[in-house]
């Protein structure tokens, strides 16, 4: 891996550059930086050179090389999905997940059964806060569980959470990420800086598919004027083509924004992200394009192939094969992400 | 029997106590007909910088209220750092320091800007700078008395020892009756007392040509 | 029981200057003195307050010192014997009503004390107020003893009487705040009855009128003065040199010429009148010598004056080659020292230096490189300026528009410094934060897009922030004042002021809230306790974020000095080495390198943090900044 530096250098190449996914890594370890209405701020200087912010932050370095043979027993594959043992369409058993989640409700359910399970003992998961910004929370039950369905399309902090679970002293720990996150949670596990066991410990990688997320702290305003005055509970985008961007309110009021009047919230960080899948998770979930109340599952690793197993023994998930064109043209969107990084890192020359 | 002028710097950090340890001396001094000037530094003083109090003594007129550098007679340090700055810039081959062994670290220090010295180098070079030197740990005794204020009456104890300067039991407790109140007199001969047990013996042990600390 | 009003003539005393000059004005019979606050001229009027009981006086601190010299002045104009006192930069404060006042003049006596401060040792600046006693036509007289602190001042009453006018006194900090030997005179028996004489108005216009008086006062001082004991030669009768010194310098010139052996060739003249001149004594001196140096701390006041004598009576005198400030011999800035004045003597003389023990100056050399590190100055322990300033900063990062925190006058100036995390950005006079902070947060109208925010003192509040505050809401100027109100007086000497319940005689005195003036004038106003560092914190930001006019944020917590004379510390604190995770990722020694409480050591063999038990004023804070926790906080 690359040279482990620490908060100046972070503050340096990540944060004043505006990099920052708001993947929460840095954050809830260090006094001198947190989370502040969807930003990750720097309160004072630092001299630890290698410091866990810079060693755990998705952005300041990743090797895929690094990470990939002992998570997959293979080399990286680099060829747009990442390593792929199985693709598969699935959904929930439970339609009373099925009615609240975003596609097939897949992700509450493999969490709610490995939770039931004892695969682990809790998760760190997405909740929407009350303030508009969501964050990170330590799941332990399914009513947890349940209260993060939904996706966010905003950077959360999410990770931040994961402090809480490490310090609650729970050694099967399971999260549920988008790409850069678990990009930092692989880094984390790698590096374990303040030998923390947390190779063990950190037992299950969800991945969300994510083309990009936004800053929740420039979208707000944004909204201000048709929010009077409400918080937004949870963001919706629909399938293609409806070409919008829902808010949920507290007050169960719904607002409609035409998503390419948001393009321009997209977190910048996103712009260089090139991981489309969630390529080093256990298992990635993303929306099944064109058949509603599925998703697509991409399983990565024998702990993914055992969750999905025993998910569907226990009738906590049901499968159906994933068609190949469908993969293809998943494989096709995950090149153009990639593509998009190698233009937008050439244009950008970050040093 | 001084040296006239006989000269003497109080040295410290703000919020020792240097000012009530130059005016008590003072007082002292005046009462025994001496012409006693005292030059301080404060505004400054309580917020941790260095202080110093410069007392002069004389039998034949009053003098100016600082010290030319190499002129001290007699410094009397509440901080072992302060005693090498002060000796450094006052001190010469006679002179007599007093010092509290006791450090009091700087935020420069703290906070790691600069270095605490050695201890054990520090009291050399401040053997090294004067005549002849008396340690002692003044604020240990003072907190286990209940008050690291008292560090400086330790100091006024220690330095009525072996004539130095002319301070009695009478005379302190006259002083501090006048300068701070009747009932701090018991507490303050107290510390009086333990200044000159410890430094009588530390005098002992130098005629007897033995090291000490 | 105290020295200053002892009724023993004869008795020596050890004083510091300024208790000489408040001995000096009892012995005078002052009924009035009022001062604010100020260093090095604060024990003034303190030591006169705490005998103003039993002298039946009325002693002051007023609200500021143009008030001050009012009240002194409305005493001097009714027959009474009246002293104001203050530094150096609040005789700027005072200069208005000074230059109206010395037009009209007075019927009684009045006494204005000012004590600068060479070199700024407790100042923002190094002014020399005497130029003000030339701009005023007023007598100015310059201690340069102890005894002379107390004849001068009591000298000075009698001539403020006979010429109907003020008479000034210069002091300084080597004066003022240090201490002789004082031989007591008699306490007058007799005080002059107080009266207004109503059939004679106080009026400066036409000034066509007033003017020409003032010069008549002015010379009748003159006349007075030219014979005056305060200014004498001492020396050979042709000397090689004449040192023309005043103040503290005539202390450093004597030592000097004794410690030089250059008695038998050089002479002094040293002058206290120092306007108007004695020029008699001053021609028949410079006639014995062909050079001559002048030693006076600050300006060349002295020196230009006497130059200027030099030229209109050059006809009568030799060739002098006047060597001091204008020259290059001396600095042009800060105060005299034995040190400066020796070698200064000792190149223009030849004669050499005494003490130079080469050895001991190598290594004093050493010693001082690397066994003397540096003592920045620091909020004192438990000092509730710490957390405000701690709360502010983390307010402000967090705000992220690079929000401006102007400055002012009192402790927590050092807020520009490490110790408060350099969180202001200007320091200037008393009041003027929020005169700046008013004028950036009316700009957004010209495109300034950083917050505005200003900090002051509770005194510093009273003194000559409300102008501007009046001024900021009938603008409409969008800033956050936050008063650091800690109940006192601290940089000077716990002075009451204004929101105290209390008067400087100790008497009961109406409290005037800060909040209740701030709402009176209709600003948003919120009260806080900075040690609850998270709320102070939150409520800076959030005060911050809405553009809507002036508000004020109190944050109120008393000056820890002021606690520790009151009672024993709230908490036992200490730190749990198995906790303190030190130098590591995670912590990086918060409490120790950036908080910098001096209750708190660093302890680098065991590489944990410490309370040092001698210093630490049991306030807890650091219990609630600590990261790991490690801070353990009992009630003690």
């Amino acid at each position: 891996m690359h040279e482990i530096s620490g908060l100046e250098e972070l503050n340096r190449s990540v944060l004043e550059n505006g990099l920052c996914a708001a993947c929460g890594a840095c954050v809830g370890r260090c006094p001198y930086i947190m989370k502040f209405k969807g930003k990750t701020v720097k309160l004072d200087s630092c001299t630890v050179e290698k410091g866990r912010c810079h060693a755990y932050c998705p952005m300041t370095f990743f090797d895929p090389q690094a990470v990939g043979p002992a998570l997959f027993g293979a080399a990286y594959d680099n060829s747009g999905m990442g390593n792929v043992m199985q693709a598969t369409a699935a959904r929930s058993c439970a339609p009373e997940v099925r009615s609240i989640a975003q596609g097939g409700g897949v992700v509450t359910s493999l969490i709610s059964a490995a939770l039931e399970e004892g695969i682990i003992q809790a998760a760190v998961l997405t909740s929407s806060a009350d303030d508009g910004f969501p964050c990170g929370i330590v799941a332990t039950d399914k009513h947890d569980v349940m209260s993060c369905s939904g996706s966010k399309f905003v950077g959360a902090h999410t990770l931040e959470a994961l402090r809480e679970a490490l310090d609650r002293g729970f050694d099967r720990i399971g999260i549920v990420g988008l790409p850069c996150q678990v990009r930092a949670i692989r880094k984390m596990a790698l590096l374990d800086l303040k030998s923390e066991h947390l190779q063990e410990r950190l037992s299950l990688v969800v991945g969300l598919f994510c083309n990009w997320a936004l800053s929740v702290r420039e979208l707000l305003p944004f909204l201000h004027a048709e929010l009077r005055g409400h918080a937004v509970k949870k963001f919706d985008i629909p399938p293609p083509p409806a070409n919008l961007l829902i808010a949920y309110t507290a007050e169960n009021q719904t607002i409609e924004i035409l998503l390419d009047d948001v393009r321009q919230f997209i977190q910048k960080a996103c712009t260089v992200c090139g991981d489309m899948t969630s390529e080093f998770a256990d298992v990635s979930v993303g929306m099944y394009e064109g058949r509603p109340g599925w998703n697509t599952v991409l399983v990565r690793t024998a702990t993914g192939s055992n969750l999905i197993r025993l998910a569907e023994e226990k009738r906590k998930i049901e499968l159906e094969p994933y068609p190949d064109e469908n993969l293809d043209h998943l494989r096709s969107a995950a090149l153009k992400k990639k593509l998009r990084e190698t233009d937008s890192r050439n244009r950008s020359e970050r040093s | 029997m001084l040296k006239d002028p006989y000269n003497i710097i109080i040295a410290g950090v703000g919020g020792q106590g240097n000012v009530l340890g130059s005016q008590l001396i003072g007082a002292i001094l005046v009462e025994q007909k001496y012409k006693v000037t005292i030059g301080e530094t404060y505004g400054a003083s309580q917020r941790g910088g260095s202080v110093m109090s410069h007392v002069r003594i004389s039998r034949v007129r009053q003098y100016g209220p600082l010290i030319p550098p190499g002129a001290a007679d007699l410094i009397i340090a509440l901080e072992p750092s302060e005693a090498a700055r002060v000796l450094a810039h006052y001190g010469n081959s006679d002179t007599v320091a007093v010092v509290n062994t006791r450090p009091v670290y700087s935020i420069d220090v703290t906070s790691g800007s600069v270095a605490y010295p050695d201890m054990d180098e520090l009291l050399q070079k401040i053997r090294g700078l004067a005549g002849r030197t008396f340690f002692l740990d003044a604020t240990e005794k003072a907190l286990k008395m209940g008050n690291p204020i008292l560090a400086n009456i330790v100091m006024l104890g220690a330095v009525s020892c072996g004539g130095m300067l002319p301070i009695t039991e009478s005379n302190l407790g006259k002083a501090i009756c006048e300068i701070l109140s009747e009932n701090k007199v018991g507490i303050n001969l107290q510390a009086f007392a333990a200044g000159r047990e410890l430094t009588e013996f530390a005098i002992k042990e130098e005629i007897s040509g033995r090291n000490f600390l | 029981m105290p020295l200053l009003n002892l009724n023993e003539p004869g008795k020596e005393v050890l004083f510091m200057g300024n208790e000489a000059i408040a001995r000096g004005a009892l012995e005078a019979g002052v009924q009035v003195a009022t001062a604010y606050p100020g260093n090095p001229s604060s024990e003034i009027i303190a030591s006169l307050a705490g005998v103003a009981p039993e002298q039946g006086m009325y002693v002051e601190w007023s609200v500021n010192e143009k008030v001050a010299l009012e009240i002194a002045a409305a005493a001097a104009c009714s027959n009474m014997n009246a002293l104001v006192a203050m530094k150096q930069n609040g005789l700027n404060v005072a200069s208005d009503f000074l230059l109206n006042l010395n037009l009209t003049g007075i019927r009684g006596a009045l006494v204005m004390v000012v004590a600068d401060d060479p070199s700024g040792i407790s100042s923002t600046n190094e002014e020399d107020s005497r130029i003000y006693a030339k701009l005023a036509d007023i007598p100015l007289l310059e201690p340069s003893t102890f005894q002379e602190a107390k004849e001068m001042t009591l000298h000075a009453f009698d001539l403020s009487r006979r010429i109907g006018n003020v008479v000034m006194i210069r002091s300084v900090t080597r004066i003022s705040h240090a201490r002789g030997n004082v031989v007591l005179g008699p306490l007058p028996a007799v005080l002059p009855a107080p009266h207004f004489d109503t059939s004679k108005p106080f009026c400066p216009m036409p000034s066509s009128a007033s003017h020409p008086v003032l010069h008549r006062r002015f010379s009748e001082a003159e006349e007075i003065l030219h014979d005056s004991a305060f200014n004498f030669y001492e020396g050979p009768d042709n000397p090689e040199l004449i040192v023309i010194t005043c103040g503290a310098g005539w202390f450093f010139a004597k030592e000097a010429i004794e410690l030089l052996r250059l008695e038998a060739k050089t002479g002094i003249l040293k002058i206290g009148t120092t306007w108007p001149l004695p020029k008699e004594l001053l021609l028949k001196t410079l006639k014995k010598t062909e050079r001559v140096l002048f030693l006076e701390e600050v300006d060349p006041v002295l020196e230009n004056n006497v130059a200027s004598q030099y030229a209109f009576h050059n006809r009568q005198l030799p060739a002098i080659e006047f060597m001091g400030k204008n020259s290059g011999h001396i600095p042009s800035t800060g105060e005299l020292s034995p040190e400066l004045v020796l070698r200064v003597l000792s190149k223009i003389s030849g004669a050499p230096l005494p003490h130079q023990d080469e050895e001991h100056a190598a290594r004093a050399k050493e010693a001082l490189a690397n066994y003397a590190p540096s003592r920045s100055l620091a909020f004192c322990a438990g000092c509730p300026h710490r957390s405000s300033l701690w709360a502010i900063k983390k307010a402000l990062v967090l705000d992220g528009r690079d929000a401006v925190l102007f400055g002012d006058i009192g402790c927590y100036s050092l807020g520009i410094f490490s110790t408060g995390f350099f969180q202001l950005k200007t320091l200037h006079a008393m009041g003027s934060g929020t005169g700046m902070a008013c004028g950036f947060g009316k700009f957004a109208d010209v495109g300034v897009t950083q917050p505005s925010l200003a900090v002051c003192g509770d005194s510093t509040f009273f003194h000559s922030v409300v102008p501007g505050l009046i001024n900021a809401v009938h603008s409409g100027s969008h800033f956050l004042l936050i008063v650091l109100d800690n109940n006192a007086t601290a940089m000077t000497g716990f002075q009451p002021h204004p929101g105290s319940p209390v008067n400087a005689m100790g008497s009961p005195a109406v409290a005037i809230p800060i909040e209740d003036v701030c709402r009176a004038i209709g600003m948003e106003t919120t009260i806080r306790d900075p040690f609850d560092l998270e709320e102070t914190s939150r409520t800076i930001y959030e005060l911050i974020q809405e553009r809507s006019g002036p508000k004020a944020l109190v944050l109120r917590h008393e000056c820890a000095l002021v606690s520790a004379r009151k009672s024993k510390p709230r908490y036992k604190l200490r730190v749990d080495p198995e906790k303190c995770i030190g130098e590591n990722c995670g912590c990086d020694r918060l409490c120790t390198r950036v908080f910098k409480c001096p209750g708190l050591i660093w302890d680098k063999a065991s590489a944990k943090s410490k309370i040092d038990e001698a210093i630490c004023a049991g306030c807890g804070v650091c219990a609630d900044i600590c990261p790991a926790r490690a801070i353990i906080r009992e009630e003690a």
